[in-house]
């Protein structure tokens, strides 16, 4: 029994260590936000904006026949320049892309540093010509630059 | 704990340029009626005109015959 002692003693040497958590490494993140959203009649020359966190009218109640147009604001939220390809697009109430604005990937994208904001693309000239809720879609793809 | 993080992600294969994507929609617009279809009149007024003629001169016609009778 005390030969293991001495043994177990001579080939384990006392230890002692210690960890500091030194160093958090992240990957830089992109965040896009959307802004506010803009809608012209433009038979009357009326505007609204819907503003990002705030209540709005919206939806707006336009006469039929009516031409309207719109575009929206996004910004760049977070902390490193972003490329940004924006689309924008009117749907009708039955589903149907009436008009849209598009700056795919494979085009000189959009470069944003953080905090600038981007207007998307004005499309206008559609005709109301269907009853129901129609639709302001909004699309951002970025890229970390 | 490091490694939990990296599941998935081949070394050298994480790309700075991994696309992200945002979307939104607004219902911006609500269309409530369409519009009454034009009176037919406004297809015809040539037989408006001609109807009102015609019932203006009956018109006349019957005060001369009564003027007359009474004459």
């Amino acid at each position: 029994m005390s030969q293991i002692r001495i043994q177990s003693a001579i080939t384990s040497p006392l230890q002692i260590d210690k960890s500091w958590n030194a160093i958090n490494v992240s990957q830089a993140v992109g965040d896009m936000a959307f802004g506010s959203c803009q809608l012209i009649d433009e038979t009357t020359d009326e505007r609204w904006v819907a503003r990002q966190g705030e209540s709005s009218d919206w939806p707006i109640n336009i006469p039929y026949g009516h031409l309207v147009g719109a575009s929206f604001l996004c910004e760049n939220s977070g902390d490193v320049p972003l490329d940004v390809f924006v689309y924008i697009a009117l749907i009708d109430p039955d589903g149907i892309t009436r008009a849209f604005d598009w700056n795919p990937r494979g085009t000189i994208p959009n470069r944003l540093n953080p905090g600038v904001g981007y207007y998307s693309n004005y499309i206008g000239g559609v005709q109301l010509d269907k009853n129901g809720l129609w639709v302001i879609y909004g699309r951002l793809e970025y890229d970390v630059a | 704990m490091v490694k939990e993080l990296f599941i998935g992600m081949a070394p050298g294969s994480v790309s700075q340029n991994a696309g992200y994507v945002a979307e939104k929609g607004w219902n911006a617009i609500y269309v409530g009626e369409e519009p009454p279809p034009p009176p037919p009149s406004g297809k015809f007024p040539w037989l408006w005109v001609g109807i009102g003629s015609a019932v203006a001169v009956a018109i006349r016609t019957h005060q001369i015959m009564k003027r007359e009778k009474h004459s």
